[in-house]
């Protein structure tokens, strides 16, 4: 599937969030949003999944608006990874997880034999099949962000946007999520993440969009952003990167000055 | 296996307390007689009991037993209703303001003396009215919705709660203010065949679409944002359930008056019990209100000379129970 942001702008009241921004984004690809608090990535994510009418620009799935598509199909192409949210109420694993077939089922059905056996199968897929019978405030904060992964799965969507996936878990629960995202990349998903580590975009992203007050600072290759001046020019401080090969690939780190 | 002999042991309960029910009271009918007196009715059974007994299982104890039945049935499943739609368990038809809502209407209805088919009409106006304005104040406070709700619920029922008071004040003493007055207090003692036929049609018709959509209420449960991602028209089925769950909270208030705590308490035990999938939670909740209000309305009819309003036995009993989940709540938040 492919995702498509044409210049698109938005603006609450007088204050203007998002200026032309445009992304592409292709099946397999993962894309990282940068961006200080408050440079608009939660707007543009919330514009992506049709929460928001841009003023100008448009955004497709496959070449058709989103904002044309009606809510159920929309559901069952793109899907919406939240931040760390405590669970009012809490649902088993498998509960939450067939939450997600929602889109695939009309107003009055419930999901059944199918439904439980596709949310099986994708938490197996996940390396979490042994979570099912757990309950989601029992589970670890990563294990929680690996079932609302697979919650997206479950909805058949093959694009995922994730809002700050890692940002409340400890070091190596941001490991596993950013792993299995990776492997979900292999697997043609599509992932839009927003994050405010940039080791984390430059070592994962394909592709990395960094936004500065609602505009595009840079949009391209991580190896772009290697020399460090346009993290530098985002974050307001010197920033050094490196570059340290690993036996699991490439790693970067980024060195305030 | 717990949870799949749940529903036949919560349905022998409420059968237990069905029973027991009509034992209890100054003209008590065992379970044996009773059960051939209920059974006379479609089965060929000789008559061996006086016609004083059959009288008061029919029209006496059993109109009331099903009043009690279908009011607890109705306020637990709109307290349930609105803890999942509002993604607050601490909210209630109490909290929310619709049983103030509700009275405050019910109360016009008695100074202006309407014909009394309107009195549901107007407890299911101001009741909704009430849930409407608590929430769009929730909505107000973007940072704390859990808070702003409640508030919001608080101050409505204040506003309606006084309203009534100046009702009160401007009703005839002589017979209006007594009549609003007992009314709002919460009874049972005046239901009959005319009142089963006040509760029983809105209970239906708002537990229907609550029962078809029980799956959706658990997608209503989650935050706004990731609910209308999973293709769910949240407006649409949030404004069915607040409806339905104001209907059955007015048809209430208008047959039995303000009978407070249900709402709260019921659903929490349903969810200790059941679990919070409304697929479960929502038959389980209608079954355990069926049977609390039942108990506490035998108590209420029996326990002393006088009746007791069973609106006063509901607050004796939920108000400690409330401490218990704040303190509970609290426990957990700070683990």
């Amino acid at each position: 599937m492919r995702l498509e942001v044409s210049g698109i702008t938005f603006s609450y009241g007088n204050r203007k969030v998002l200026s032309d921004i445009s992304l592409k984004a292709e099946d397999g690809e993962i894309i990282a949003i940068l961006g200080r608090n408050g440079s608009g990535k939660t707007t543009l994510m919330r514009a992506m999944l049709g929460f928001l009418r841009p003023e100008s620009g448009t955004i497709t799935i496959d070449g058709q608006d989103i904002l044309m598509m009606d809510s159920r199909t929309r559901a069952k192409a793109i899907a919406y990874i939240p931040q760390q949210t405590e669970a009012v109420y809490p649902y088993t694993v498998l509960e939450a997880v067939m939450m997600g077939s929602a889109p695939t089922l009309s107003l009055f059905s419930r999901p059944g034999r199918k439904e439980e056996e596709r949310a099986l199968s994708v938490l197996e897929m996940l390396g979490i099949g042994s979570l099912a019978g757990r309950y989601v405030n029992q589970i670890s904060g990563g294990e929680r962000q690996l079932v609302m992964i697979a919650r997206a799965i479950a909805q058949d969507a093959r694009i995922l946007l994730l809002d700050e996936p890692t940002s409340s878990l400890d070091y190596s629960n941001q490991l596993l999520v950013m792993e299995r995202a990776g492997m979900l990349s292999k697997d043609g998903y599509t992932l839009i993440l927003s994050t405010h580590d940039p080791a984390q975009a430059l070592t994962y992203a394909t592709s990395v969009l960094a936004l500065s007050d609602g505009g595009i600072l840079y949009s391209g290759g991580p190896d772009g952003l290697l020399d460090g001046k346009v993290l530098s020019t985002l974050y307001g401080r010197e920033l050094a990167i490196r570059e340290i090969e690993t036996e699991g690939g490439r790693r970067i780190v980024c060195i305030p000055r | 296996m717990l949870r799949r002999s749940l529903f036949p042991a919560m349905i022998i309960i409420y059968a237990a307390v069905f029973i027991l029910s009509f034992s209890m009271g100054r003209f008590p009918v065992g379970p044996v007689e009773l059960m051939r007196i209920l059974l006379s009715k479609v089965l060929p059974i000789e008559a061996d009991w006086t016609r004083q007994a059959e009288s008061v299982v029919f029209n006496i104890r059993l109109p009331r037993i099903a009043a009690a039945s279908l009011i607890g049935a109705a306020l637990s499943l709109s307290g349930l209703v609105f803890q999942m739609i509002f993604r607050n368990p601490m909210v209630s038809p109490d909290v929310l303001g619709t049983t103030s809502g509700a009275g405050f209407g019910a109360a016009i209805a008695l100074l202006i003396h309407l014909p009394s088919q309107m009195l549901p009409a107007f407890a299911f106006i101001f009741g909704l009215s009430a849930v409407f304005l608590a929430w769009q104040i929730g909505n107000r406070v973007p940072s704390n919705q859990v808070l702003g709700l409640i508030l919001g619920g608080i101050m409505i029922s204040a506003l309606f709660e006084s309203g009534t008071s100046f009702i009160k004040l401007v009703a005839d003493p002589n017979d209006e203010l007594p009549a609003i007055t007992y009314f709002l207090m919460g009874s049972l003692a005046g239901a009959g065949r005319r009142e089963i036929g006040i509760i029983l049609l809105p209970t239906v018709i708002s537990a229907l679409p609550v029962i078809l959509l029980s799956w959706r209420l658990n997608l209503l449960s989650l935050p706004e944002e990731e609910a209308r991602s999973l293709g769910v028209n949240t407006k649409a089925i949030r404004a069915v359930m607040i409806a339905a769950a104001s209907l059955m909270t007015a048809s209430s208030v208008a047959v039995a008056g303000m009978i407070g705590w249900v709402g709260l308490v019921i659903p929490h035990i349903t969810r200790m019990i059941a679990g919070p999938d409304a697929r479960k939670a929502v038959p389980a909740s209608m079954i355990l209100g069926a049977a609390f209000l039942t108990a506490v309305d035998s108590v209420a009819r029996t326990a002393s000379y006088q009746e007791i309003p069973i609106g006063i036995l509901t607050s004796f009993i939920g108000a400690p129970f409330f401490l218990y989940l704040i303190i509970r709540e609290g426990r957990r938040d700070a683990s």
